[in-house]
């Protein structure tokens, strides 16, 4: 399964509604082995579009984040966009686990 | 009618309040003559590029002609014939000037290749690093981007700069739209004044998105501006931000005037740190 960047988003690349396009569109087909996502090298730039299209498949898909590595390829993206990526993808997951730990303390007190 | 707006003789942030008084002027015209004087200017910055080009724009908006006088100084003269030029452009034309150290752009869409083209350009002339770059491209693309889904204004005028041999990098970013939007403060009712929404959407990612999902562009340029000691100057409504990284100093004042649009400007050290070598969670790699 490959999803084309700038065939699907066209000039808007980078606003959050283009990521939920983009996260709708990977939620559909996550029935594939593997999803491709095609930057065709072209500038994204934007912590919103990654935050929308990929993080919060976290947090929206419900899906697992060893799920989404082992899913996703990202090809032919930009050495500043992957960077931006995994830092989207880590503030995410900081978060989730920061709610976790949150979670179990009010159990802990509650027992 | 005839309304003479004279421009300030420096391009320092003090002028601010009469760029934005200007706006609110230029807005209540009508079948007018606008003349924009900038004789006694002896500089420019981006903030002044971009009001200039949007005060032409509202003037031709509201059927008023714009006529910029050009300074006396020759240098500031010369970077202001190109935005004199598009007063006599019909249709609503990119703005681009092919000035050394100065790029601006008026921005209809969302899409950072406009951004990422004026800083090649300026790479030129500049000692722009890849890194620095990457920074100024993440801070410039998040403000477009909130631009576009917030301000009910599909357009926004970007300036970038450098000047001399400062070590700096100067960015404005303004548009004509809502401001702090009103939403804003009816689902968040304990921010009565746009100065408390304005800290609450920097210091605590408040946002008008129905999933309140977001703030994150704001975190990631406060970030980037703390490590690389900038500032950041927002205007939007009554609220006024002056945020220095350097010295530590975040001050929000109350503006006399609302100010219905948003206008900020930015200032990055090319010299300092920026998103590379301070944000500890790009060590991680996912992808």
């Amino acid at each position: 399964m490959l999803i084309d960047i700038p065939r699907v988003c066209g000039e808007d690349t980078i606003s959050r509604e283009a990521g939920k396009k983009i996260r709708n569109l990977i939620l559909d087909n996550w029935s594939y082995k593997n999803i491709a996502i095609d930057f065709n090298n072209k500038l994204i730039g934007s912590v919103s579009f990654f935050d929308e299209a990929l993080a919060l498949l976290i947090k929206k898909g419900n899906k697992k984040l060893d799920e989404i590595i082992k899913k996703i390829r990202l090809i032919n993206l930009r050495k500043e966009d992957k960077d931006l990526v995994n830092y989207v993808f880590a503030s995410r997951v900081k978060e989730a686990e920061t709610a976790q730990n949150k979670k179990g303390q009010v159990k802990v007190a509650n027992f | 009618m005839e309304f003479r707006i004279q421009f300030p003789k420096q391009a320092s942030l003090t002028y601010i309040d009469s760029y934005l008084s200007v706006v609110r002027k230029a807005r209540e015209l009508e079948d007018s003559k606008i003349i924009l004087d900038c004789s006694n200017t002896l500089e420019l910055s981006p903030l002044s590029i971009c009001f200039l080009c949007g005060l032409l724009d509202l003037a031709r908006d509201k059927n008023n002609q714009g006529v910029i006088i050009l300074p006396r100084n020759k240098k500031a003269a010369r970077t202001l014939q190109a935005v004199k030029l598009l007063a006599r452009t019909p249709g609503r034309p990119r703005i681009k000037i092919e000035e050394r150290m100065l790029q601006v752009r008026r921005i209809d869409s969302n899409n950072s290749t406009y951004v990422d083209d004026m800083l090649t350009a300026l790479a030129h002339h500049l000692p722009i690093s890849p890194e620095a770059k990457s920074s100024l491209i993440f801070i410039l693309t998040e403000l477009l981007t909130n631009t576009m889904d917030h301000s009910g204004e599909k357009s926004c005028y970007v300036c970038i700069g450098g000047w001399g041999r400062s070590k700096n990098i100067h960015a404005a970013f303004l548009d004509f739209g809502i401001g702090i939007p009103n939403r804003l403060r009816t689902r968040f009712g304990q921010y009565k004044e746009d100065t408390e929404a304005l800290q609450a959407i920097l210091k605590k990612r408040l946002t008008v998105r129905e999933d309140r999902i977001g703030g994150m562009g704001y975190k990631l340029i406060q970030n980037i501006l703390k490590a690389n000691e900038g500032r950041l100057h927002i205007f939007s409504g009554f609220a006024k931000a002056f945020l220095n990284y350097e010295k530590r100093e975040y001050k929000y004042k109350k503006a006399i005037e609302p100010f219905f649009g948003t206008c900020i400007d930015i200032q990055y050290r090319l010299d300092r740190k920026g998103f590379y070598e301070t944000i500890p969670e790009i060590s991680k790699e996912y992808f």
